[in-house]
């Protein structure tokens, strides 16, 4: 393969990995935080304790947590087909990428509200606030900087998932690393989107840890 | 005026109880500074969170003015709780938001326009006097200042009672002091009702008109800090009130007397007067007194020799100038 074609395969599935992963993490985040706050509020020393929401949420979200992505991946093909349309290309990888990166997301919000001070929130009682203004106005502002810091996690995690949704013909850098390296023994495409993904995971992580402490108002500066 | 009336809470962990406050009855008058004293796990911050029901009392009726709260529903509660201002001793201030900002919260929740909120807030930042540091966020400011900008958001929604939970207990003599004076004044330019959680004697000597002592759960003394002071009626508060002193275990050949200080004059040389008017060669085994606005407060431990005369001419000198004394069993202190 000529340089000038590698670039433009590695290009494009770069842009389609992108797409998947971004895509997802978006989605997730959607489901997660409200599950995440959910899990913390109920949990017994949270503001609206439910004991019966907490387990049987907790049970869901470690059941699923527990499966592993290859085989969610194969497991939910049905529901895939149902939601996508099909069960192949970017759209498709995209829907079991949420599936498995909403408990995963939950767990993480999870641990990073119970980061934020007791104490404040009980100040927040004190003052009257309602349970809502507690969770938008205290919990997740105050909890900010550990979000982001989740979220570069979980964008790292759902970029290694999406290479594996190459198996099933998923696409991205995952596809072509498993179609030219695995299949047809192309070490050097394989080791040249490895390479790419490690680029894309460093950028990320870089911009969510400068995000989260840019945004950190317990750091003087 | 807040009622409390057989107040209790109880505990329950692993099937254990724990009674933190037991049978509490407390009035607490308007516009006083109501200390309650007691040493750690007393129940002092449990008793406190039942007064704004942060922990819903397991018996007994908690009264503001005219107001049941414990029968109050979320809703009503939560605006009973605005007039209820609180601090705490680690501040609890909103570490993603600027002072400023963290003293607009109140009025934000209690859906105050962010216009007015916002000047209500810098007129409180001027008030603790950090109108200078609107802007800092609490990780930028000194313990002290982010006290103040507690006390300028408990203020925020105009409560009519504050409770201080042990709210300098983090701070530095200095800062302690320059905090209990900011109390002192918004008790007498906002007619403040304050009531002041402390295991610390000068906090509620210096500001409080009104202490209850607190023992494993119950109120073992009250009444106006004067009284309580002076003549503490029970051991605890008499152990609270002047705290035990380590002494090594010579027997002393004379008498050990207590001398209290309650606010006399702080210009009269006590100690000076017995050895050179009465001259009686005094011992002093401990003191503690302090000035505050000329009079002195505080208690000095004498030994005097073991001699009827010379005792009661020492009697008759602190007679004189009304210095309260007792004998102490030396073998109690």
């Amino acid at each position: 393969m000529e340089f000038n074609q590698l670039v433009t395969l590695l290009y494009k599935g770069a842009l389609e990995t992108l797409y998947m992963v971004i895509l997802s993490t978006a989605c997730s985040y959607l489901a997660g935080i409200p599950l995440g706050v959910l899990l913390f509020i109920t949990d017994k020393n949270g503001i609206c304790r439910c004991r019966i929401v907490n387990t049987v949420l907790g049970v869901i979200v470690n059941l699923t947590r527990s499966i592993p992505f290859i085989i969610l991946l194969i497991a939910i093909l049905p529901f895939t087909r149902l939601v996508a349309g099909t069960t192949i290309g970017t759209n498709a990888t995209v829907v079991p990428l949420i599936v498995a990166a909403i408990p995963f997301i939950a767990r993480m919000v999870e641990s990073s509200l119970k980061e934020v001070d007791q104490g404040v929130i009980e100040a927040a009682q004190a003052m009257g606030s309602s349970n809502f203004q507690i969770i938008w106005k205290v919990l997740l502002p105050e909890a900010k900087p550990s979000l982001f810091v989740g979220c570069t996690i979980a964008f790292a995690t759902l970029l290694g998932y999406s290479a594996m949704a190459g198996f099933t013909g998923g696409g991205g850098l995952g596809a072509i690393a498993i179609n030219y390296g695995y299949y047809r023994y192309q070490a050097n495409i394989m080791w040249a989107t490895v390479f790419v993904l490690v680029i894309i995971v460093q950028v990320f992580q870089e911009l969510g840890m400068f995000i989260a402490n840019k945004t950190d108002k317990r750091i003087r500066n | 005026m807040i009622r409390l009336e057989q107040v209790s809470k109880t505990f329950v962990q692993k099937n254990k109880e724990t009674e933190a406050v037991k049978n509490i009855n407390l009035t607490i008058e308007d516009g006083s500074i109501f200390g309650i004293i007691g040493s750690s796990g007393a129940g002092k911050s449990t008793l406190v969170r039942c007064v704004n029901l942060l922990e819903r009392p397991t018996g007994g009726k908690v009264f503001i003015d005219d107001t049941e709260l414990t029968t109050l529903g979320n809703a009503a509660l939560r605006e009973e709780r605005r007039k209820i201002g609180m601090v705490f001793q680690q501040f609890n201030l909103l570490s993603q938001r600027n002072a400023l900002k963290n003293v607009c919260y109140p009025l934000e929740i209690a859906g105050t326009n962010k216009k007015e909120a916002k000047e209500r807030a810098i007129e409180l930042l001027k008030l603790v006097g950090l109108e200078d540091r609107m802007y800092h966020y609490p990780a930028q400011l000194s313990g002290g200042q982010k006290q103040r900008v507690a006390i300028a958001r408990a203020l925020a929604t105009q409560p009519k009672y504050l409770l201080c939970d042990e709210a300098t207990s983090a701070l530095d003599p200095n800062t302690t002091n320059s905090i209990l004076e900011l109390l002192k004044e918004i008790n007498e330019k906002l007619g403040v009702t304050i009531i002041v959680i402390t295991h610390e004697m000068r906090v509620v000597e210096k500001i409080c008109t009104h202490v209850a002592v607190l023992n494993e759960g119950e109120i073992v003394e009250q009444g106006s800090v004067q009284e309580v002071f002076l003549s503490p009626k029970t051991k605890v508060a008499q152990e609270m009130i002047y705290p035990k002193q380590k002494f090594d275990n010579r027997t002393y050949q004379g008498k050990v007397f207590r001398l209290v200080f309650g606010g006399q004059a702080s210009s009269e040389p006590v100690v000076a007067n017995l050895v050179l008017k009465c001259h009686i060669p005094v011992n002093i085994l401990g003191a503690g007194t302090e000035d505050i606005g000329g009079k002195a407060y505080g208690q000095m431990l004498l030994e005097f020799p073991q001699d009827e005369a010379v005792i009661a001419l020492a009697k008759e000198y602190l007679d004189s100038i009304g210095v309260h004394y007792e004998e102490e069993d030396v073998d109690g202190i």
